[in-house]
């Protein structure tokens, strides 16, 4: 009896993980992967390949963008969800990337053999092994891209961490990377919205002067 | 044996005439100049929490509390108006002095006083903003510690007591850090003290002498109509609340920069000062640094110094607005700030 107690508690054990793991895989999963049967034929999806806009006036940020587009996208996934099947149906008859005229073993000298998967770099779980701009920026400007290991320059390499870390929500607009801020730039950390902040100061402001009117128009009064 | 005063009884007078407790008499300079100051300590100390004073962490801690600590621009905004502020009022503060005649015995001593605290607020201006650490400081902070350097003999000396090396270098920031807070800051903390306890113990906010004409017919100690503490702290509220409002709302609408880490190899290629020494950038075009850096400057504070020794030593007219005694001082004092400010207006404009 005991024995089926114990048989019974391990199986409860086991399978409650099991669901917990499938809970917490699912909701860390990046945005915009879903499950093959639900993405139809692969399409050419051409509003999906759009280069991004610059701004006049670029930020490193915005330059990454570009960066991104053209080195960085056709893996990592228009959204920064990684190589997922709902991204590479967006390629058309391109979808099955390892038998694609660019990264087929007999691929051109342009193309490259490409990794089974490539993992994302926006959304809830991803690049964990990262804790600073420092350290994205050294993995970027040393191992990037896949195909040809430090080819980027350091601009290069910075203004894609900008990039990578703006669209996570973990660079403020107005701060610029360098050697010297990236260490204080942490990933896993979303900026507080400045908006909010600033509202409430004015808010402060305007009931500290109230308060003022009020006690003035007490004594007024008296 | 008398009881001898207490020194903190005499910071916050228990009553002041009502004359001269108007608004318009004082404009509140001297309380709003210590608020400010109090507001510089507090947001100073919340930023220490975060600032690294080294040269390759001390721009991106700032940028760490303007950009990514929670409310950490408000805090830093807020120090950097307050301070700015402070400089505006403690000026006009001095001029109100002397249009009214403050300065004039036996309130000599504490002129000198008043004048060192200007000097602080100056210092602890340039201090603070070389802490920034970012490209706009660099040649304020080269052209300004190079000006020591033009002085005959201990130049060098000197130079080297700013910096904290031959050279700007890694020790600088450090040195910057430790003379904003402990050479400049904490000094001039008690310096404020013994300002505001040598206001009462040289009778007071400065007030007309009694005349045949508006001499009471008791002793003037009872007569003087006065205003109480409570009278006074309510309007001492009313100034702190509206000088908080208007720094946070300029924190808000015109923030602080902080730009890229200041990098002395590469200096940009315009050289700026700071607006309040953009007067003296603008003197060393017409002359040797040493002169026109160091010796102009200095003799404008020493013509200021000596108003009450020199210019005018008469007690008559203290306590009204442009007394006829005082009249030389007060123009020498408007000369002196009118030629600062055109210099500060030439140098915007260019």
């Amino acid at each position: 009896m005991r024995r089926l107690s114990w048989m019974l508690w391990l199986l409860f054990a086991l399978t409650g993980c099991a669901s917990r793991t499938e809970k917490s895989t699912a909701s860390l999963a990046p945005a915009g992967t879903l499950a093959p049967a639900a993405l139809g034929t692969p399409r050419w999806d051409p509003d999906r390949m759009q280069p991004p806009n610059v701004p006049a006036d670029p930020r490193q940020a915005d330059l990454g963008a570009v960066d991104y587009y053209l080195i960085c996208m056709a893996c990592h996934g228009d959204r920064g969800q990684g190589l997922t099947e709902e991204w590479r149906m967006a390629w058309g008859e391109d979808y099955n990337c390892w038998k694609s005229k660019c990264h087929a073993a007999n691929h051109p000298p342009e193309g490259f053999d490409l990794p089974r998967t490539s993992p994302p770099v926006f959304g809830l779980g991803s690049l964990t092994s990262y804790a600073t701009a420092a350290d994205l920026y050294a993995k970027v400007h040393e191992t990037m891209p896949w195909w040809n290991p430090g080819a980027l320059s350091a601009a290069q390499a910075w203004n894609l961490t900008a990039y990578l870390l703006r669209s996570r929500g973990e660079l403020p607009d107005e701060m610029e990377l360098t050697t010297a801020t990236a260490g204080v730039v942490r990933l896993h950390a979303r900026v507080a919205p400045r908006g909010p902040e600033r509202s409430l100061a004015i808010l402060a402001a305007g009931g500290l002067l109230l308060g003022a009117l009020a006690l003035a128009g007490g004594r007024f009064l008296r | 044996m008398p009881p001898r005063p207490s020194f903190f009884l005499h910071l916050h007078p228990p009553a002041i005439p009502a004359r001269e407790a108007r608004f318009r008499y004082t404009f509140g300079l001297g309380g709003i100049s210590l608020l400010l100051f109090l507001l510089l300590v507090i947001t100073g100390a919340l930023e220490l929490f975060y600032y690294v004073p080294s040269q390759e962490n001390a721009n991106a801690s700032v940028q760490l509390i303007t950009y990514l600590v929670p409310y950490g621009w408000l805090v830093r905004g807020l120090h950097y108006w307050a301070a700015q502020a402070m400089l505006v009022v403690v000026a006009l503060h001095m001029l109100r002095v002397v249009f009214t005649g403050g300065y004039k015995p036996p309130r000599a001593l504490n002129w000198l006083f008043g004048l060192s605290l200007l000097v602080f607020t100056l210092l602890l201006d340039f201090t603070g903003l070389v802490l920034r650490w970012d490209i706009d400081i660099a040649w304020a902070l080269t052209v300004g510690t190079n000006l020591l350097k033009s002085i005959p003999l201990a130049g060098t000396t000197l130079y080297q007591m700013a910096v904290g090396s031959a050279a700007i270098g890694a020790g600088t920031v450090v040195r910057f850090f430790g003379w904003h807070i402990f050479g400049l800051a904490l000094p001039a903390f008690f310096m404020m003290v013994w300002h505001l306890f040598r206001v009462r113990r040289d009778g007071g906010i400065s007030r007309r002498l009694p005349t045949k004409v508006n001499a009471p017919p008791q002793s003037a100690s009872h007569s003087v109509q006065n205003i109480s503490r409570q009278e006074l702290v309510y309007r001492e509220v009313q100034a702190a609340v509206a000088s908080t409002v208007v720094l946070v709302l300029l924190t808000v609408f015109f923030p602080p920069s902080v730009g890229a880490p200041a990098d002395f190899a590469n200096l940009p290629p315009e050289a700026t000062a700071p607006w309040f020494f953009l007067w003296v950038q603008q003197l060393l075009q017409f002359g040797s640094p040493f002169l026109m850096g160091i010796l102009v400057p200095a003799m404008l504070l020493t013509l200021l110094a000596v108003i009450p020794y020199l210019v005018d030593r008469r007690a008559e007219g203290v306590g009204e607005w442009f007394n006829r005694p005082g009249r030389l001082a007060q123009a020498l004092t408007t000369a002196i700030l009118l030629f600062v400010v055109a210099l500060i207006a030439r140098g915007w404009l260019r």
